[in-house]
């Protein structure tokens, strides 16, 4: 298992280097920079010239990257060109926790739902339920997220007003404890389930052919033979070993369901990384542009690490490659 | 049950003498035709109909510019305006057409590119095996775990936001499921018995990758290409969804971020251009889905036996791939 965990880290720190040097060379590449972005087109020549070498604009790229990846090895993410020189570090930090808490619950949501729904259509498969639930899935596969983030605003908060329109706590009450929490569990709701969507239809649809494959086993017969109900040999039999593609589909999504969380915030007004990488794309604002990139890439990596884990835990055949 | 001989694929053969000079694509259109018959088959090709059409004949239908006002503002659907007017009195049924025609002109040459692209690296990589399929694998490897929607973020942000410039970036970041399908047919081409011979009878290396693997793969690239089609739609109605389109060219995804202030007042601003866009990934997504059928009738979605999918694409780990085709394994053991 130890060679199999070390090479898995390896090529994940390869890729996230990769994605670090194209980045940082797209960037680069780029006409413009961060100064022009500042001082917008009035500003002087011997200004501009200030500001680029303060913000060390001047000096080679190879000296700019390098200073760059010695700094992030010490955790530091260096300073917003844009925002008063605060630290990256502390701009996602304020932000992160919203998104976390945006796509970890959508990711529970779909996972367990996702789950129950493959499992109750392979229980009756080929008839009208399961037809319906596939059709329902290819439609949410072709819906773009913000269009649905608009429907269900329009739908349950402004007609039946039974949700809130934007953001993430009430601003005109101060609730504390149990009564914050609730507010913000009020103000999750629409968004984590628009969220959920897509990807609570791609998990039952790969449960229920997974389920599918082998209830026909010999295993699942047996357990029928030996007096199990249905929903035990079903549940408790075949899903143990229906779950393996299941855990790679949700654990290669992470990367999409972070860009959905993307959009999905910004219908919603939810103070998460959503608009912080809308503003700072805008403003090209460096280090808060590649602070978020690496965080991305980087939680991707490890959500496929965690997957290649928990396969390979699973089952030993997958450790060899 | 499915074995493509029967009394409407006799008529679609074109007679005896075709057949005889080519089974395989009696077969094809057999297949094809059944294929297009079924209830998905028919809702996607006509969807991809509507979406072609409303494309290429934007100026047809509605001609004039579609940023300019046409008509009073914030005005419900109604006879002048089929589906209203926005904030500036523009008309939305236009905007939709126009919005389309961008869409499908990003897909057309995103998918173009990615093919070329896809298809290259996979069969070379399959093909010539080794260190050459070790580079070219963590190479795509690499574009796979990077987030699409974030570098397009930063492309658009940095190079500004032209229709060219995000096709180039689609198209050079958009292969890599294309790759992978293609390299997994062509590590099992390339054991067959006429490989071999190709290859001893001399044939160069691209040479056999051209006229003998590339045949050969094509109908798979067709299939994973419409799903590439449907996410690049996708992923550019979100980049214009937050602003990063092009500002000269009317976008669904723009149509529907201009909605957002209004939403309490129009629905309908957001309405028609997001089933616009539901309408073209369905469009594609479908009709992937009926090629995929109609290429091996076996593994029919529709069809009454079971279907595995071709595990040699190395279909799970592509979610996407699995997801938009119908294609599941569904063994009919009681």
């Amino acid at each position: 298992m130890l060679p199999f965990v070390l090479r898995r880290l390896g090529r994940g720190a390869l890729a996230v280097a990769t994605i670090l040097v194209v980045t940082f060379g797209l960037i680069q590449l780029a006409p413009g920079d961060a100064v022009d972005a500042l001082a917008g087109a009035g500003g002087d020549e011997a200004t501009n010239d200030y500001l680029r070498s303060y913000l060390q604009l001047d000096r080679p790229v190879w000296e700019q990257f390098g200073s760059y990846a010695y700094n992030l090895v010490r955790g530091d993410l260096g300073v917003s060109f844009v925002q008063g020189g605060t630290p990256v570090v502390e701009l996602i930090g304020d932000r992160l926790g919203a998104t976390l808490l945006l796509v970890g619950t959508a990711l529970a949501l779909s996972s367990i739902g996702g789950i129950l729904l493959g499992a109750l259509v392979a229980r009756w498969p080929f008839g009208r339920f399961d037809a319906a639930v596939s059709s329902l899935s290819l439609v949410a596969f072709a819906i773009p997220t913000f269009w649905l983030a608009q429907i269900f605003v329009l739908v349950f908060a402004i007609r039946a007003g039974w949700f809130p329109i934007q953001g993430m706590t009430d601003a005109r009450s101060d609730y504390t404890g149990w009564a914050a929490v609730g507010d913000v569990a009020y103000h999750l709701v629409l968004p984590a389930t628009v969220l959920a969507v897509s990807q609570l239809a791609l998990v039952a649809r790969v449960t229920r052919s997974g389920l599918l494959a082998e209830k026909s086993n010999d295993y699942v017969r047996t357990a029928r033979a030996k007096g199990a109900t249905e929903r035990r040999a079903i549940l408790g039999h075949a899903l143990p070993n229906a779950l393996l593609p299941v855990v790679t589909v949700i654990g290669t999504r992470v990367g999409l369901l972070f860009t959905y969380a993307t959009v999905t915030e910004i219908v919603f007004g939810w103070p998460g990384l959503g608009t912080l990488l809308l503003t700072a794309s805008q403003s090209r604002d460096r280090p808060v542009l590649l602070g978020l990139v690496l965080l991305v890439s980087v939680s991707v990596v490890l959500a496929n690490l965690l997957t290649d884990l928990v396969y390979g835990w699973i089952d030993p055949r997958a450790r060899r490659h | 049950m499915p074995g493509g001989t029967d009394m409407a694929g006799t008529e679609r053969t074109g007679g005896p003498g075709r057949q005889q000079s080519g089974p395989r694509h009696g077969q094809a259109a057999v297949a094809f035709g059944r294929a297009v018959r079924t209830p998905s088959g028919v809702i996607g090709v006509s969807f991809l109909v509507v979406a072609i059409g409303a494309a290429l004949m934007a100026d047809t239908i509605a001609p004039g510019d579609p940023f300019a006002s046409s008509g009073p503002a914030l005005r419900p659907p109604s006879a002048d305006h089929l589906m209203g007017t926005d904030n500036f009195g523009r008309d939305i049924a236009q905007a939709v057409l126009y919005g389309m025609r961008t869409s499908m002109t990003i897909v057309f040459w995103v998918v173009a590119m990615s093919f070329v692209i896809g298809v290259a690296v996979g069969m070379v990589s399959g093909y010539l095996g080794g260190w050459v399929d070790d580079l070219l694998s963590r190479l795509t490897e690499v574009f796979q775990s990077i987030p699409l929607f974030f570098l397009a973020l930063l492309v658009v942000g940095f190079f500004g936001s032209g229709v060219d410039n995000l096709i180039l970036l689609l198209g050079f970041t958009s292969w890599e499921l294309l790759a992978r399908v293609v390299r997994a047919e062509t590590l099992s081409l390339r054991e067959r018995a006429y490989m071999e011979a190709a290859r001893s009878s001399g044939a160069s290396t691209v040479r056999i990758l051209l006229r003998h693997v590339l045949p050969n793969v094509a109908p798979t690239a067709v299939v994973v290409m419409a799903l590439v089609g449907s996410r690049v739609i996708l992923i550019e109605a979100a980049l214009s969804f937050i602003g990063l389109g092009d500002p000269n060219q009317i976008s669904l995804g723009y149509l529907v971020s201009s909605a957002q202030p209004f939403l309490r007042v129009a629905w309908w601003m957001s309405i028609f251009p997001g089933l616009a866009i539901v309408v073209a990934v369905l469009a594609l997504n479908l009709t992937g889905d009926v090629i995929n059928d109609a290429l091996d009738p076996r593994r029919s979605s529709s069809g009454r036996r079971g279907r595995r999918r071709r595990s040699a694409a190395g279909t799970e780990a592509v979610p996407d791939l699995a997801a938009s085709t119908q294609a599941q394994p569904e063994p009919r053991n009681p």
